[in-house]
């Protein structure tokens, strides 16, 4: 399956953009040309140049070294987010189409209350009751995020456990959890992937909302939503800064859906 | 297996009271096959589910008896009923797509039912997987057993299905409608598969609307029609000199004309 991966070219893709931000984050004090919160008020809204390849933005900050570090806080909090989210939706969601109808309708009744408060209600009242730091970022996204994570799983499984082969897999003695372990997740692991991989994109726009809010991570914080907030204002005299980390935002989610759909495509067989 | 006996089996929905299967007695005994037919809706499907004991009992009412060699099977629990399953009882749905795990190769799905159901070691269940895949008319094991279920065609995981009741050496073999998406070169292969498995000894409940199968399997016919059994009787006979009108309505829906020898079929 993975020799298979690599003679993807939707897959290489995806993978090429995944691997230019995890350097990029991996690598960010070799890569960044500054330190990516010096001000320096002399050079405020510079054009590029050598020095400064992207420019600057209003407080004199190099633009390129505040994206190269933004791609750290990003992934930062988008992987942590994501591992949690995926595990908690696979184990709840599969739990509630297998666990039998009380458990079912239980779970349900929770996600449906959670999913019918907006998302950022949620992450503001948890930030509010836990302060702000990344700890509070991620737990918030959790919170607000795991009802839908949960649905989806459940929505892939109930539609896998109507199917023949599960009855079978019954019929023949197979316990639950060998049930949901060896034939329940691996069938709903490419569309849950798929799911997954837009999750990046929409956790790193939650933190983005944070930050236009005031919470979440320190303001001076190099983060890709939280320079897309402060360049709002100057939307028409510097409509670069906005698109810089727009770009950047754009390249990580592009990179995680095209492999995502790649892996879904070759898991399915059909690649 | 002696016989598999079902006595007054009746299935009903319990928020409504007409049955959905009414009163129907049958016996199939060893190397014999039984088949219903019936247009769509009449509940053949039903019957078979009852026997298998797969209707939710929370939307199905069951009642009678079906019994396998004298020990009753309807409200077997599961743990029990895993004992029958697999090892002396084998069910080939309709959908051979969907009644193979599509993430698992074939060679470990077989793998998997053959060390759920029998001692063998990891040798023996791999020629015992090869054989039956032989007998039941797939020559290219080792690309049989490589692939994924997405890789072959309806016609070929039909007989995986039916590979996989020869390996657990099921002596009850329910088939629901299993030619229903073939066309008639792959129907007839896969009719002539149930037609080996009944020569080695297995008893063959099979389901189908369609005349032309059931002549080509032979045996024992339950025409069904809303439910209940309209005639009964050997296939040939009955498709030669039907009895009732309905069947009568079948033979002439069927494709067949009264010339055809069964060979045709």
């Amino acid at each position: 399956m993975i020799k298979r991966l690599f003679r993807n070219p939707q897959a290489i893709l995806g993978l090429a953009l995944i691997l230019i931000v995890l350097l990029a984050a991996l690598l960010s004090p070799l890569l960044a040309p500054h330190d990516p919160n010096a001000t320096d008020l002399t050079k405020k809204y510079v054009p590029p140049c050598p020095e400064y390849p992207l420019g600057a933005d209003e407080l004199g900050r190099c633009e390129l070294s505040r994206l190269i570090y933004g791609a750290r806080a990003s992934l930062g909090i988008s992987v942590p987010v994501l591992l949690i989210l995926a595990v908690l939706g696979l184990f709840l969601g599969a739990l509630s189409a297998c666990g039998g109808r009380v458990l079912d309708h239980i779970l349900t009744f929770v996600c449906d209350t959670f999913i019918s408060f907006p998302q950022l209600v949620i992450a503001i009242a948890i930030i509010g009751i836990l302060g702000t730091g990344v700890r509070s970022v991620i737990l918030s996204i959790v919170v607000a995020m795991w009802a839908w994570f949960a649905r989806m799983v459940r929505s892939y499984a109930t539609l896998e456990m109507g199917k023949d082969y599960i009855l079978a897999a019954r019929l023949s003695g197979c316990g639950t959890v060998k049930l949901i372990c060896l034939h329940l997740i691996p069938n709903i692991l490419p569309q849950f992937l798929v799911y997954l991989s837009t999750g990046v994109a929409s956790s790193i726009l939650m933190v983005s909302g944070f930050a236009f809010l005031g919470l979440g991570l320190p303001p001076e914080t190099a983060e890709w939503g939280g320079m897309l907030s402060s360049a709002r204002g100057t939307i028409y005299t510097h409509p670069e800064m906005l698109v810089y980390p727009g770009i950047c935002i754009l390249i990580a989610a592009a990179g995680f859906n095209l492999f995502g759909e790649a892996l879904r495509d070759e898991l399915e067989g059909e690649g | 297996m002696r016989e598999l006996c079902a006595n007054e089996l009746t299935v009903s929905l319990k928020r409504e009271g007409k049955p959905l299967v009414d009163k129907i007695s049958f016996r199939l005994g060893e190397g014999k096959s039984l088949i219903l037919l019936g247009e769509s809706g009449c509940g053949k499907t039903m019957t078979c589910r009852a026997v298998m004991g797969l209707l939710e009992k929370r939307r199905f009412h069951v009642s009678g008896s079906v019994s396998l060699d004298g020990s009753e099977l309807l409200g077997l629990s599961e743990k029990k009923r895993a004992g029958v399953y697999g090892k002396r009882l084998a069910f080939i749905p309709q959908n051979p797509m969907t009644a193979l795990d599509p993430s698992v190769s074939i060679g470990r799905q077989m793998d998997e039912t053959l060390r759920l159901h029998t001692k063998l070691n990891s040798t023996r269940r791999r020629a015992r997987i090869c054989s039956s895949l032989l007998e039941s008319g797939l020559e290219e094991t080792e690309r049989v057993c490589r692939a994924r279920p997405n890789m072959l065609s309806g016609g070929m995981l039909q007989r995986v299905l039916i590979a996989v009741a020869l390996s657990t050496g099921a002596e009850l073999v329910i088939a629901d409608e299993p030619t229903t998406a073939l066309d008639v070169v792959l129907r007839n292969e896969t009719v002539d598969a149930f037609v080996h498995l009944r020569e080695k000894g297995a008893a063959v409940l099979f389901v189908t609307h369609d005349f032309a199968a059931a002549l080509r399997l032979g045996g024992e016919v339950l025409v069904m029609r809303e439910g209940t059994v309209v005639e009964r009787g050997d296939v040939r006979e009955v498709w030669a000199s039907p009895g009732s009108e309905y069947t009568k309505a079948l033979v002439r829906a069927s494709a067949l004309s009264k010339g055809t020898s069964y060979a045709d079929c």
